[in-house]
């Protein structure tokens, strides 16, 4: 029986952007215990309904998170037009699904540099990160803004995007496709990147199905659900497979990420050359009434915006779950066991958004 | 799983006693607790327990308490429920027995008590709201 | 003291920000935007940091831990403040929580507003930080001198 000490990880620590902060009970280097705590980035918005109306929150919402911030205010503005019943534009669904699977394909690079990072290999972050500079131009082009955006309002869409300019995205996305393929061999089957990723962190499937993991997370052991089956926006008329592995450890979920990306992509161009002409927004009249939570496929997961309308113009209640708060139980879980040095591995593999879950 | 379009949602109320009945029906169905809050709605407090039927779908069972109901704890039935009750409990002021082990009950560690009650009556003249009145 | 300006290293924290200005500093540092050809470095260490780059606003938490990097930090040093929630508190001021922008907690030489600030905008603040930290030194240079 060794001897147990405990080490304070964060909340400034040099392996992620973000505060969070870990005690780790150790035992001669294995992790026997984490206990974790949050409230560093906890800021307060759903206090702020009773200031700013529902028009206005959309801009809150979005600045939730940098990352996902496009998925917070579709995801609001697709909750307040159900409970108002507004029929969007067909336009307008299938640029949200555009824009909704560009910030997938950059979420993902993002983490797969900030994953090289965290087992050393500055170079594949360096790489990772320039490709992702172009799809970050293409969101400049479109929208004006490169992490928040600000073009959903409820309704419609604020900025439309001429077609000319959504061919020469289709063609960007082929060339960048073939340049994040031979990147993802690297990743994939380079000796010692799989010494570091295979067999570490591993979760079962019936481990992940008690503890409530969601998303890629949980795709990586097995689970099959995605979000994306359920027909929002303009996926009914698109045609997609969800990527699920069956090991459930950090190499399957480094997978079913990449193969996201080149999903993604290819939704993107189908969604490019089904796009419908017309308007982008319809005029909405009223207060919302009612209540209903609808649900997203965030990169991380899967997201729930519950809202609840007294029919004046501000809201009872609004509330964000997203993966991240979910995911967190099970990732205490599976660092029961590892060796101190992979902590950081583990942390990452659930790709961590810690705005977003302490709002 | 089928592809499902625009999945059902149903709404249910439950008193703050049948709660655990309830909840452990779920549990033994098979069901998974997506997630649970509190709102805080005309000096009473509505709590919602959301849960997966399977095929996308959802149910929400509403729990009506007011300031001085203690309601029962779900974390020995569904283990990472923790979390959620520690933030209904920390930002709210709700009276759930959370227990203490895993996040030790300040999972916020925010310097006011129940910061988000504010009894803001929603008039459309009126203008004015109180901060957070002296709850326990 | 010699003058160390010519390589300035940085130390980034994140104090309840969206992580919209943080990814833009981290993009900065990346071969697009590039600020290491100035001889930055990204170190997590705040002993060996010279400038400080804080986002997001100071809330009742996290004023403590901002507070502690920067008297650990060697003086001479800067501070730059980035996006608009670093300087005021931004959209997020009338919140309960958040107190305001960084310079409720510790003295701030540079402003760079943006929501998320641009990453042009954070290499012009970085380059006005190095010429306010060569004038920091040459300034310690000189008293060191008067008072012997």
């Amino acid at each position: 029986m060794g001897k147990r000490s405990v080490i304070p990880f964060g909340p400034q620590h040099p392996v992620l952007p973000e505060p969070i902060h870990l005690d780790l009970v150790i035992e001669d280097e294995t992790v026997v215990e984490a206990i974790p705590s949050i409230g560093f980035v906890h800021r307060g918005l759903e206090s702020l309904t009773d200031k700013k109306d529902f028009n206005e929150l959309v801009y809150i919402i979005e600045r939730t998170c940098g990352i996902c911030s496009y998925m917070h205010g579709m995801g609001y503005c697709e909750a307040v037009e159900r409970v108002m019943k507004v029929q969007i534009p067909d336009r307008s669904r299938f640029l949200r699904t555009v824009w909704a699977e560009m910030s997938r394909v950059h979420s993902h690079l993002l983490w797969l540099g900030l994953l090289a990072d965290a087992f050393g290999f500055e170079a594949l972050f360096y790489q990772s990160w320039r490709l992702r500079e172009r799809v970050l131009d293409m969101f400049e082009e479109s929208t004006g803004g490169r992490c928040i955006f600000s073009v959903n309002k409820i309704g419609g869409q604020l900025k439309d995007v001429p077609d000319d300019m959504l061919k020469a995205f289709s063609v960007k996305f082929t060339e960048l496709e073939k340049e994040i393929r031979v990147m993802a061999k690297t990743f994939l089957e380079d000796y010692t990147v799989n010494k570091r990723l295979k067999g570490v962190g591993i979760l079962t499937k019936e481990q992940a199905l008690e503890m409530g993991a969601l998303g890629p997370f949980a795709r990586g052991s097995g689970v099959r659900y995605d979000l994306r089956e359920t027909g929002y926006a303009a996926y009914p008329e698109l045609d997609f497979e969800m990527c699920v592995e069956k090991d459930g450890d950090c190499y399957a979920r480094t997978k079913v990420r990449i193969e996201e990306i080149f999903q993604a992509i290819s939704l993107i161009r189908q969604a490019i050359d089904k796009m419908p002409g017309g308007e982008i927004a319809v005029p909405v009249k009223g207060n919302p009434m009612g209540e209903y939570a609808m649900r997203l496929e965030q990169p991380r997961g899967e997201g729930v915006y519950y809202i609840k309308g007294n029919g004046t113009k501000f809201l009872d209640r609004v509330r964000l779950r997203t993966p991240t708060f979910a995911n967190i139980a099970p990732m205490v879980q599976t660092l029961k066991g590892c060796k101190l040095s992979d902590v950081p591995l583990y942390i990452l593999s659930i790709d961590p958004c810690i705005s977003c879950t302490e709002r | 799983m089928n592809k499902v379009y625009d999945p059902v949602q149903t709404n249910r109320n439950v008193e703050p006693e049948n709660l655990i009945e309830e909840v452990r029906k779920k549990r033994a169905d098979g069901k998974r607790l997506l997630q649970m809050f509190a709102s805080y709605i005309e000096k009473h407090y509505e709590l919602v327990y959301c849960f997966d039927e399977g095929d996308y779908r959802l149910e929400n069972i509403h729990v009506v308490a007011d300031r001085s109901t203690v309601v029962p704890s779900v974390s020995d039935i569904y283990p990472y429920a923790a979390p959620y009750e520690n933030e209904a409990c920390e930002l709210f002021g709700v009276k759930i027995n959370v227990p203490m082990d895993g996040y030790r009950h300040r999972l916020y560690k925010i310097a006011e008590d129940a910061p988000y009650v504010s009894p803001y009556d929603h008039d459309e003249d009126s203008e004015e709201h109180e901060e957070e009145e002296d709850g326990e | 003291m010699k003058d160390v300006s010519k390589s300035p290293w940085i130390i980034h924290y994140d104090g309840s920000s969206c992580n919209g200005c943080d990814m833009e500093v981290l993009a900065s540092l990346t071969p697009v935007y590039d600020i290491e050809r100035f001889g930055v470095i990204n170190t997590g260490d705040p002993m060996q940091a010279d400038i400080f780059l804080v986002t997001g606003g100071i809330n009742t938490l996290n004023q403590m831990v901002v507070k502690q990097i920067y008297d650990q930090m060697p003086s001479p040093k800067v501070v730059v403040a980035i996006g608009t929630c670093a300087c005021t508190g931004g959209i997020f001021k009338e919140c309960y929580n958040i107190i305001g922008g960084t310079d409720t907690t510790i003295p701030v030489d540079i402003y760079v507003p943006g929501c998320a600030a641009r990453p042009q905008s954070i290499i012009d603040g970085i380059v006005q930080a190095k010429e306010c930290l060569k004038q920091k030194c040459i300034a310690e240079q000189k008293a060191a001198k008067e008072g012997k």
